[in-house]
């Protein structure tokens, strides 16, 4: 026992404990796909769970590939890599196949569909976690902003305009834990998205009036050179300012729905009614679950986007809150062990794609899993792992390639 | 400083999950009990089943009106079958979508017809899909009660055909009939043509609904003279012997106003004064008795004040209190004028001289029944409202109106089977919407009973607005002999021991009008009253029908595609009824909307030509 776990601490050696992680989560992914779309009479080949299966065959092939090469050649390819990927997310604006929903995500190659903004995820990650390995952001220094504030808001207003303002989100999150790694404190980043949060804040004048005394209390604590300081309280102002107004000129039927987005239950048969319908089945699901295949919520199809961005809510209804709780365990003991691989190496760069990588994983959990429970507004981000869909999975198998790649030869750049 | 970085992000991850592990824990462990059961909830469906309404049975347990289908949901279309028809159609009123009467006795006992609803749980799947197996108990729906009506199926039959027949022989607008038998008080017939079928309640018009027999607000001209009769004999304030002087056919009132009779009659006594309906003998007669006591007569008779019997809008009438009675009121009371009755209002002060002087309450309802079982809950008893006059009085009065049959206005209608009583009137209407008399529209009736001495029917007719004839004898007294001598020689109705078999029409199932049912509707009818018919040709609808044979009562029914010269009415119709019914115009239909006919060109009876276009317009019911 003691040797294993000696085996596992060790450094620089093949991450069988990731694998396993990986491989456990995967194998609950296919069950809670098969058990979502269980009622179907398609033949076996044509299912969501055996496409899946392939999916995570294919996502293998890839992590073990990237496990062949050599980080150093990420470094180097990290530029070209965002600029394909920009390119990528381009073509959509002129080749891209409409969805159901209304918005262009996808590419299609005739048998193959490709999501560019997934692997736009990877190309920013390498860029900025190349950027960031040699410098540094400050606050004194505004031009330290620009460079990284450039390679962010291409890829991201690219894929807002799709829209897909979720997976914009998850370039945003990249960057803040850029920035925070890189050099700023939590104090800074606060002032940074100060006049951000208060455009939401002043819907509510305690609310405001709470930010405002914390904005005044960090900028004298940090004691910033005065015109900076005037500045972000300037642009706080503004922001309230202008979302008080642009809030007060709308109109009933368009302050419900931005209501409804921040509170779905208010509208239990529109977007509200997949959040309703998914805490009913995983309330319902109680302790233990319902069972495997018993899920009713699940199996009267009152649940929708089962197999995909609710695929927790399956999970909930049959194994309840027992199973989320493993679940969620085998996330939290797959990040940290990421983060483990900042302790081995120095190396920025190796250090930067993990941590980075990781907030991705961390963000989709989070935000999907919120979501499923309510306490998040009803975005398409999937959860890892689990849920169906194959361009997803190639990004989360390179990023575990990533992982498994700089944990061996984190040194060798 | 890498190291304190990453303890820092173990532990914003613990933080995030530590959020969505305590969240999980309030929604799965504490609030489980509460999300539990609003799943279950939203794949539980509660139905509402609708209860089997009660039938309404004739007082041979002949159906009338019957569900169709035991138990429904609530949301499907009623289906509430009138298996006769036209038939009793104002009696029985009909029901609306929602299942609910609207009319008649759907409506005034829609309370104890409609029974009471059920439930039960179904399970179903999000799109609202019943899964079988998973159903839970719930409440069965407890039927609404059966009622057997006093009516007698075949004896309406026959009041119907006559009057129809009658209608269109006096070119009539209107006809409405009372048969009561009075020594019970029981209401065998109550008909007004035209009238509807309560199987397409939206194709009624007007007041096809009407049931005149209680609605229907009229003076009752000489009819009434039975009543002064009554009181002058009761009161004996003259001797029915003593003869009185006819004036000349012309008696000048104190206020110069003049009382005129058809010719002068003569000397007479109350026997002929009654035969010939002297108006100069009838005023002198109720002068003898005086405005209190002939107020009190009218009043005791029932003027003035509704029947009470278990319908929807009866109507009281009118009877002035004797502080409002001019000079004259008295003498124009005696004939009929100055007073508003309702037919069945007339109906029952007749049955009061029928069966010896006992005023009763009118009786529509034979009893109440358990719908599934047939066991009988409650009976109607007869009830006696008091006694009018005397036997000795009302005996006199019968033979008074025997006078008339005999040898006075009725004797047109005199039988040589049948010893008729009775009494003709014409009359102007009142309009009650208007409040005043409709001068150039009169009503034409007879009341009349038999046998004379003990009689066992009572029957009013009242013709409205006859055009060929209008004296009561010629218009509503032929159609009264041919109801009644009918009822006698029908073989369950007659009292009598033998068979007039050589009356015409005698059998009900002669007399039944087949004509326009389809197929099925006519093979039912002749069903349910176990009568034999015979198809022949082909088509959708009953085009002619032939009596077979007279004794066994077996009818041939041509089927055929009815060839319209004129446009049918098809407002109100579905829009496969009303393709239906054109399946026989050789024209080419245009239809736009949904729902029913609301608008139709060429209108109804307008002509139509071989390939003309027809234009449908639908609407969805308001």
């Amino acid at each position: 026992m003691k040797k294993i776990l000696q085996k596992v601490r060790e450094p620089r050696r093949f991450d069988f404990l990731m694998l396993g992680i990986v491989l456990l989560l995967m194998g609950i992914g296919i069950a809670m796909v098969y058990s979502a779309t269980a009622n179907t009479e398609l033949p076996w080949y044509q299912t969501f769970w055996f496409k899946q299966i392939t999916y995570f065959a294919f996502g293998w092939l890839i992590a073990f590939g990237i496990l062949l090469t050599k980080p150093h050649f990420w470094h180097e390819f990290a530029y070209p890599a965002y600029i394909i990927s920009l390119i990528g997310l381009v073509l959509i604006l002129f080749v891209g196949a409409t969805e159901s929903h209304g918005a262009v995500r996808w590419i299609s190659f005739g048998f193959i569909k490709i999501q560019p903004s997934e692997f736009a995820k990877i190309g920013y990650l390498l860029a900025l976690s190349r950027y960031f390995s040699v410098k540094k952001v400050s606050l004194e220094r505004l031009s330290s902003f620009v460079v990284p504030i450039i390679l962010f808001i291409v890829p991201f207003l690219l894929v807002l305009k799709q829209p897909d303002l979720s997976t914009a989100l998850v370039f945003f999150s990249i960057t803040l834990m850029a920035f925070y790694w890189s050099g700023l404190t939590f104090a800074e980043m606060f002032l940074l998205l100060s006049p951000g949060l208060s455009v939401i804040a002043v819907l509510s004048k305690l609310a405001w009036g709470g930010l405002m005394t914390a904005v005044t209390v960090a900028l004298w604590r940090r004691k910033l050179p005065i015109w900076l300081s005037v500045l972000i309280l300037t642009l706080n102002i503004a922001g309230g300012f202008a979302s008080y107004t642009v809030w007060n000129s709308l109109e009933g039927h368009q302050r419900s729905r931005i209501m409804t987005f921040i509170d779905p239950m208010q509208d239990p048969r529109g977007a509200g009614y997949q959040v309703i319908q998914s805490q009913l089945a995983i309330g319902s699901g109680g302790v233990h679950g319902k069972g495997f295949g018993e899920g009713s919520q699940t199996n009267l199809s009152f649940l929708p986007e089962e197999h995909t961005d609710f695929i927790f809510s399956v999970l909930g209804e049959q194994f309840g809150f027992l199973g989320g709780f493993v679940l969620l365990g085998l996330f939290f003991l797959l990040l940290v062990r990421t983060y483990g691989i900042a302790q081995i190496h120095s190396n920025l760069f190796v250090v930067n794609v993990c941590v980075g990588g990781s907030t991705i994983l961390l963000f989709h959990i989070f935000v999907n899993i919120a979501m499923t429970l309510g306490i998040m507004p009803v975005t398409g981000l999937p959860l890892p792992f689990l849920s169906y869909g194959g361009s997803f999975v190639v990004t989360c198998m390179i990023l575990v390639g990533f992982f498994m790649l700089m944990r061996v030869k984190g040194d060798d750049i | 400083m890498t190291r304190d970085r990453v303890g820092i992000l173990v532990l914003i991850t613990l933080a995030a999950f530590g959020m969505l592990w305590a969240r999980t824990f309030q929604v799965q462990v504490v609030e489980a009990n509460v999300y539990e059961g609003k799943a279950e909830n939203q794949s539980l469906r509660r139905v509402i089943w609708r209860p089997q309404r009660g039938s309404i049975t004739d007082r041979h347990d002949r159906i009338l009106a019957v569900d169709q289908s035991s138990s429904q949901r609530l949301t499907q279309p009623i289906k509430r079958n009138y298996p006769q028809g036209r038939l009793a159609s104002q009696v029985l009123g009909f029901i609306g979508n929602e299942g609910k009467g609207l009319q008649g006795l759907e409506y005034y006992f829609e309370e104890r017809l409609r029974g009471i609803e059920g439930w039960s749980y179904l399970t179903v799947d999000s799109r609202q899909r019943p899964l079988p197996g998973l159903d839970r108990k719930g409440m069965v729906p407890t039927p609404g009660f059966a009622v057997a009506l006093t009516i007698d199926n075949d004896i309406q039959e026959i009041v119907e055909n006559a009057l129809q027949k009658g209608v269109k022989k006096l070119e009539a607008d209107r006809a409405s009939a009372i048969v009561v038998d009075p020594n019970t008080g029981e209401i065998l017939a109550m008909a007004a043509y035209p009238n509807f079928d309560p199987n397409f309640p939206r194709q009624v018009k007007g007041n096809e609904v009407r049931n005149d027999a209680i609605s229907l607000v009229y003076e009752p001209g000489s009819t009434f003279k039975l009543i002064t009769a009554c009181a002058a004999l009761e009161e004996q304030s003259i001797d029915p012997m003593k003869l009185i002087d006819g004036e000349g056919g012309r008696l000048v009132l104190s206020n110069g106003e003049v009382i005129r009779d058809g010719k002068d009659y003569g000397q007479m006594n109350m026997y002929d004064a009654m035969a010939v309906s002297s108006n100069v003998a009838f005023a002198k007669i109720a002068s003898t008795v005086g405005n209190e006591k002939f107020y009190r007569f009218v009043r005791s008779f029932g003027f003035g004040s509704p029947t009470s019997i278990d319908l929807p809008g009866e109507e009281s009438g009118r009877l002035k209190l004797p502080h409002q009675w001019s000079g004259r009121t008295l003498i124009t009371m005696a004939m009929g004028h100055e007073i508003l009755v309702t037919p069945l209002q007339m109906a029952m002060a007749y049955s009061a001289v029928a069966n010896g002087g006992e005023l009763l309450m009118p009786r529509i309802i034979k009893e109440w029944r358990n719908q599934i079982t047939g066991e009988v809950l409650e009976t109607p008893e007869k009830r006696v409202i008091r006694r009018v006059v005397s036997q000795e009085t009302a005996a006199m009065a019968r033979s008074m109106m025997r006078e008339v049959v005999i040898r006075g206005t009725g004797r047109n209608i005199r039988s040589q089977n049948l010893d008729f009583a009775g009494k003709t009137g014409t009359a102007e209407k009142f309009n009650v919407i208007e409040n005043r008399y409709d001068r150039n529209s009169m009503t034409s009736s007879f009341i009349g009973m038999v046998p004379a001495n003990n009689p066992r029917y009572v029957a009013v007719v009242l013709v409205d607005e006859p055009r060929t004839y209008t004296s009561g004898a010629y218009t509503a007294g032929p159609i009264f002999k041919e109801v009644l001598e009918r009822i006698y020689a029908h073989p369950q109705a007659s009292p009598l021991q033998y068979n007039l078999a050589h009356i015409a029409g005698i059998d009900s199932c002669l007399i039944f009008n087949y004509i326009g049912l389809t197929q099925k509707n006519a093979r039912d009818s002749a069903d349910l009253r176990g009568c034999k018919l015979k198809f022949a040709g082909s088509g959708t609808q009953v085009v002619s029908q032939q009596v077979l044979n007279q004794s066994s009562g077996e009818i041939k029914l041509t089927l055929g595609v009815p060839i319209y010269k004129s446009m049918p009415d098809l407002l109100g119709l579905p829009l496969r009824d009303a393709m239906e019914v054109l399946g026989g115009a050789k024209a080419y239909v245009k239809v736009s909307g949904k729902g029913w006919v609301a608008k139709q060109e060429p209108k109804p009876h307008e002509n139509l030509n071989k390939n003309q276009m027809i234009h449908l317009t639908l609407r969805e019911a308001s």
